[in-house]
């Protein structure tokens, strides 16, 4: 079962707590996939937290350790094709349409699980989405 | 009663291939400037072309040390660590409203 990750993962792998970014970067170190909206979303919110910072790092270097987080997503899936159901599945939970985006992707991969840490998706999709804690070490999802 | 042609019972035997022996591969199709390219490098690397485009290939195909390249990672952004309610927060600031 190859898992569908966050762009919350994404970003927790690259400045989240110490514990945090070993256990999303073992996640991101195995095959693991996402719609696309992934990567716009991380880049979403390292501009709007990293920038106009005083920080120790180039642009270059973040861009060389997304590049190492995504190498392993074998599938960034077009947002386009699930619309569909997103809309009408963010209408029925009254939810916003980018985490079902998410949600409906896991869905329609067979078994997959949503990795997250947003209460709010874990509470309303408990049968697909499963917390960043129970991620093994080596990303291994319990 | 017409003669069977026999079976063919004799097999070439395959010579088993050293893991550790030199791989042989022939590179068509090199475009001429990337060609003088490369006499150019090994010239200056004082290299004959093969050792050149095997230098070239480890080079490019050498995996990244993961270990250290995070590990310096963190060292640079000690300072820049978001909680997992700032992340959520920020997700949900990048992703508007509904």
């Amino acid at each position: 079962m190859i898992p569908v990750l966050d762009a919350s993962i994404v970003v927790e792998a690259l400045i989240g707590t110490p514990e945090r970014r070993k256990r999303a970067r073992a996640l991101c170190a195995r095959t693991w996939q996402a719609t696309d909206l992934c990567a716009m979303e991380t880049v979403a919110v390292l501009v709007a937290r990293v920038a106009g910072r005083v920080v120790r790092f180039s642009v270059a270097e973040l861009q060389r350790e997304l590049e190492v987080l995504f190498s392993s997503a074998t599938t960034l899936r077009p947002s386009a094709r699930l619309w569909r159901q997103v809309l009408a599945t963010a209408m029925a939970k009254n939810h916003k349409a980018y985490d079902v985006f998410y949600v409906v992707y896991a869905e329609q991969s067979g078994r997959a699980k949503l990795v997250t840490i947003d209460p709010e998706v874990l509470r309303k999709w408990p049968h697909v989405a499963v917390h960043l804690d129970d991620v093994g070490e080596l990303g291994e999802i319990s | 009663m017409p003669t069977r042609t026999p079976a063919r019972t004799t097999t070439t035997k395959r010579r088993r291939r050293n893991p550790n022996e030199a791989r042989k591969l022939t590179v068509r199709a090199v475009p001429p400037q990337l060609y003088a390219r490369l006499v150019k490098r090994a010239d200056e690397n004082q290299r004959s072309l093969e050792a050149e485009v095997v230098a070239l290939f480890e080079e490019v195909l050498t995996p990244p040390d993961v270990d250290a390249m995070w590990a310096e990672w963190d060292e640079k952004t000690k300072d820049l660590v978001l909680t997992d309610d700032e992340i959520v927060e920020a997700l949900r600031e990048v992703r508007g409203g509904r």
